[in-house]
């Protein structure tokens, strides 16, 4: 009798399961944001003097007022002729952007020993720029003394703007 | 004298189990099936943006270039070329919430560009996190982290800038 034997060669299959269920989470993701607001440097810049003219004085006090458009009124006792004008200043700097205006309360005029004192007021105290500029114009009140010695008066005053 | 063949017959029966399909059951006696464990679930990942990452309001000084860096850790704002016109310079602030003690990847740019309403651009470079190297998410399950960056501005460029920086979390 002959005894076939037979090496079974087992396969032992190992079983793999394949776990796909898990649940990764995922990725998040949100956007923040960056801002900045940068501004040119602001320039000022004088285009005429505020002019009150030629006034003969009288024997009483009275005042020469200039408003912000040019236009004068000659207080009563006092002769008043000539041209006048308003301060004007145009100011550059970023479009959009919002300056404020100041100007000093008053000016001493002087010519020699003798002064007279004009008080300012300036068209506007804040300005929205245009196309990278804006302007204002500065008026004022003269006041004349009685019989105020005769000269020619001269003062300067500083008018600022900065963004608001 | 008899010759006998014997014939031996192994049936294997087995299955592999593959995606989406159900196991068949076995018979195999030297085969054993793998438990499937099953994957860590893990709680979702969120974003938050609390802050802006915000430069402030400057205005050139004597030239019409300039820079403002932020810092990341303190919020310290440092100008050159600029002035600063007031209001506060902010980092930005990011609340992570998800997995507690989870450890996760968080990716921003590194560079960003803005633009004006002008139509001038400006670059913010530098940008970095006051993470540290492997950030974990608390016990709270939630993580905030600021970030800054450094705002460069040149050729005299003004007005209101604005850009996006994409903030990306993942566990690792």
């Amino acid at each position: 009798m002959k005894i076939q034997k037979l090496k079974a060669a087992v396969a032992v299959a190992t079983l793999a399961a394949l776990s796909l269920g898990a649940t990764a989470a995922n990725a998040a993701t949100a956007n923040a944001t960056a801002r900045a607001k940068i501004l040119r440097q602001i320039t000022l810049a004088n285009t005429s003097d505020l002019q009150f003219g030629t006034i003969v004085t009288g024997a009483a006090a009275s005042t020469v007022a200039i408003s912000s458009g040019g236009a004068r009124t000659c207080g009563s006792g006092l002769v008043c002729s000539g041209a006048t004008t308003a301060a004007g200043f145009t100011i550059g700097g970023t479009t959009g952007a919002v300056v404020t205006i100041s100007v000093p309360a008053s000016v001493s005029l002087v010519s020699g020993a003798d002064t007279m004192t004009a008080s300012l007021a300036a068209s506007a105290t804040t300005a929205t720029l245009v196309a990278n500029a804006g302007s204002f114009s500065v008026g004022g009140t003269l006041s004349v003394g009685a019989n105020q010695a005769d000269g020619d008066y001269v003062g300067t005053f500083t008018a600022t703007v900065d963004y608001q | 004298m008899m010759n006998v063949g014997t014939v031996i017959r192994i049936v294997l029966a087995f299955a592999l189990p593959l995606p989406g399909t159900a196991s068949i059951a076995q018979s195999c006696q030297l085969c054993a099936t793998a438990p499937a464990d099953p994957a860590p679930s893990l709680r979702a990942l969120s974003v938050t943006i609390d802050a802006a990452l915000d430069f402030s309001t400057a205005v050139y000084t004597n030239r019409d270039s300039g820079s403002i860096a932020i810092e990341a850790r303190t919020g310290r704002r440092q100008m050159i070329g600029f002035a600063a016109l007031g209001g506060p310079a902010l980092a930005g602030t990011v609340t992570i919430t998800g997995e507690p003690f989870a450890r996760v990847t968080v990716n921003l740019p590194r560079t960003v560009v803005l633009t004006s309403n002008l139509g001038g651009t400006a670059d913010v470079t530098e940008i970095r996190t006051d993470l540290p190297p492997h950030p974990v998410i608390g016990p709270n399950g939630r993580l905030v982290f600021t970030f800054g960056g450094r705002l460069t501005a040149r050729n005299g460029v003004d007005g209101d800038f604005r850009g996006r920086i994409p903030v990306t979390v993942d566990y690792n």
